[in-house]
């Protein structure tokens, strides 16, 4: 990790320590927690879109296969809630892999393709056979970590915004690696990066795997925080709001992934002002923040910094 | 014998770019390439580096036939290679393009690159710092790779090549865009790349005084056919060669 990105994960740490101690509204921590579940999906997509260079249009389907697979093995099998999260998110893995394989060995966007069939097979499947249909279903087991049940708003908080610690640095880490290099290199020309070594399908599904597993990981937090699970949410639409959150926090850069889903979780929210109208608002701001930072926000932020300093 | 052509053949559409091409290439030395343009000299190139697939023929690297393998795979093996159009990684500093060159001998996986906290080392660092003053590229090292005059660019795609610790390096074109001064300090750094290292070369090349200068060996292609083979002065005076130059009289 560079010494700018431990800084920030150090603020980051501090905000999130501090951040109960400025509000006690459970309104504003459910807000900051769907925020974190968000972001986890977001950041997974910034580094398959900005370092293996893939779109993926069905994160809905990994995020839906985490929330639905660890709710049924928990509510049903009765697993324990961290086993049934952690079968749930190896199954999304395994699930990427086999998607992956065939579209990536291909050049161009045919990931984007498989993956949009993807989200829509997992969407239909929850809702004709998921529990309940359509409608969905409730009772989920509470998050409880070796027999300790987390209950309150806060305790989900801190959860939650620790997982994307852990998460960012890992990532952080990953891309400072050789492995993170090579990404790059990748971008840059795949032609030369085969010619050094570079076993470029291998490590773009790799990226995939890593992206699902994210998602899948958002997803099992959900259903066992919201304790209840209907199709609606696991539909195109989210994949799309994702793909927003990236390209609206910057692509180039994983914190984009975390201010992307602030941004887009937080809009309808502010927008309630606006009453019928929010809709309409919510397009201008998207449509304008794409035609005036189309680096995002991040990358935007940084390079002003930068000229800042240098003046 | 380090490399071997088997009769090799490549068609593009109608095109015959590559007929029944054989030639090996001697451990230790520096091997040309030349023809016209539109000879196939790149053709064969990216064939023997597997970026593209030949229609038929086999070829050898150090004994093992590499016709089904991937790049990646002959790179493995330690073959290397630059490009005519320039391939560098242009975002990147050019101490990260040589520091990419050695991702085959230093590749981990995703999970211990994401908790290694220490990302690259710093033996990997000084590897790249010392193939950078090797090739005398040192003073840019922090220079995004894109902004670099075409002759360092040049000069870099050896280094990175370098990196991969190979046995053999195909160099297509080097010293194109190259001034004089600049070109005879490629010749020498590919002299002393053979001389100290013990690594292979084989070049294509348009600059006779270059080619002629350090090549051991010269193959000649005209229309996807080896016409001659020979020591520089030998294929000076050979006829065939020269009518493929001048055109035929």
């Amino acid at each position: 990790m560079t010494k700018g990105n431990a800084i920030a994960v150090l603020l980051l740490g501090i905000l999130v320590i501090l951040f109960p101690q400025l509000t006690t509204d459970n309104y504003i921590l459910t807000i900051a927690i769907f925020i974190g579940i968000n972001a986890l999906v977001a950041i997974g997509l910034t580094i398959l879109m900005g370092y293996a260079g893939q779109i993926s249009l069905g994160q809905a389907g990994f995020y839906g296969i985490g929330a639905y697979i660890s709710a049924i093995l928990s509510l049903y099998l009765g697993l324990p809630v961290l086993l049934s999260m952690i079968i749930a998110i190896a199954i999304a893995s395994i699930t990427a892999v086999v998607l992956a394989i065939p579209s990536l060995r291909l050049k161009g966007h045919y990931l984007a393709v498989a993956t949009l069939g993807f989200g829509e097979i997992i969407h239909i499947i929850l809702h004709e056979w998921g529990p309940g249909g359509p409608s969905g279903f409730g009772d989920i087991p509470p998050l409880s970590i070796f027999g300790y049940i987390l209950h309150s708003t806060l305790e989900y908080f801190y959860l939650i915004w620790l997982c994307i610690i852990v998460i960012m640095i890992f990532s952080l880490n990953l891309i400072n690696s050789m492995t993170g290099k090579a990404l790059r290199a990748i971008h840059d020309s795949e032609i030369a990066s085969l010619t050094l070594g570079i076993n470029i399908t291998k490590l773009k599904i790799k990226v995939f795997v890593l992206s699902a597993v994210y998602a899948a990981l958002a997803g099992a937090l959900y259903a066992h925080y919201v304790t209840f699970l209907s199709p609606s949410g696991f539909s195109l639409f989210y994949s799309v709001l994702v793909l927003m959150m990236v390209v609206i926090g910057g692509i180039s850069n994983i914190w984009g992934g975390i201010a992307g889903a602030l941004i887009i979780t937080i809009l309808p929210e502010v927008l309630r002002g606006f009453k019928e109208f929010d809709i309409l608002v919510y397009g201008m701001i998207l449509t304008l923040s794409l035609l005036f930072m189309r680096k995002g926000i991040v990358p935007l932020i940084i390079e002003t910094y930068k000229r800042w300093i240098s003046k | 014998m380090i490399l071997d052509i088997k009769n090799v053949s490549k068609n593009f559409g109608g095109i015959k770019a590559l007929k029944n091409i054989n030639f090996s290439v001697k451990k230790g030395s520096i091997h040309a390439l030349i023809g016209p343009n539109g000879a196939g000299k790149t053709t064969l190139m990216n064939i023997i580096s597997g970026i593209e697939k030949m229609d038929s023929g086999d070829i050898y690297f150090k004994g093992f036939s590499i016709k089904d393998k991937p790049p990646y795979k002959r790179a493995e093996m330690g073959l290397a290679r630059t490009f005519q159009n320039l391939e560098l990684f242009g975002n990147l500093t050019v101490l990260e393009n040589v520091i990419v060159g050695m991702y085959l001998k230093n590749q981990r996986g995703f999970l211990s690159s994401g908790i290694m906290l220490r990302g690259i080392n710093r033996e990997i660092v000084d590897k790249s710092l010392s193939i950078l003053e090797y090739i005398k590229l040192s003073h840019r090292q922090k220079e995004i790779a894109k902004n670099l005059p075409v002759g360092e660019q040049r000069l870099l795609e050896v280094g990175r090549a370098l990196a991969t610790e190979p046995e053999l390096i195909l160099l297509d074109e080097p010293a194109a865009g190259l001034n004089m001064r600049e070109t005879k300090n490629l010749s020498q750094l590919i002299q002393k790349i053979r001389d100290e290292k013990g690594i292979t070369i084989l070049i294509v090349e348009h600059d006779m005084e270059l080619v002629m200068g350090i090549s051991d060996l010269i193959t000649v292609l005209n229309f996807g056919e080896v016409i001659a083979e020979g020591e520089p002065l030998m294929i000076q005076k050979n006829p065939h060669v020269i009518s493929a130059y001048l055109g035929e009289d």
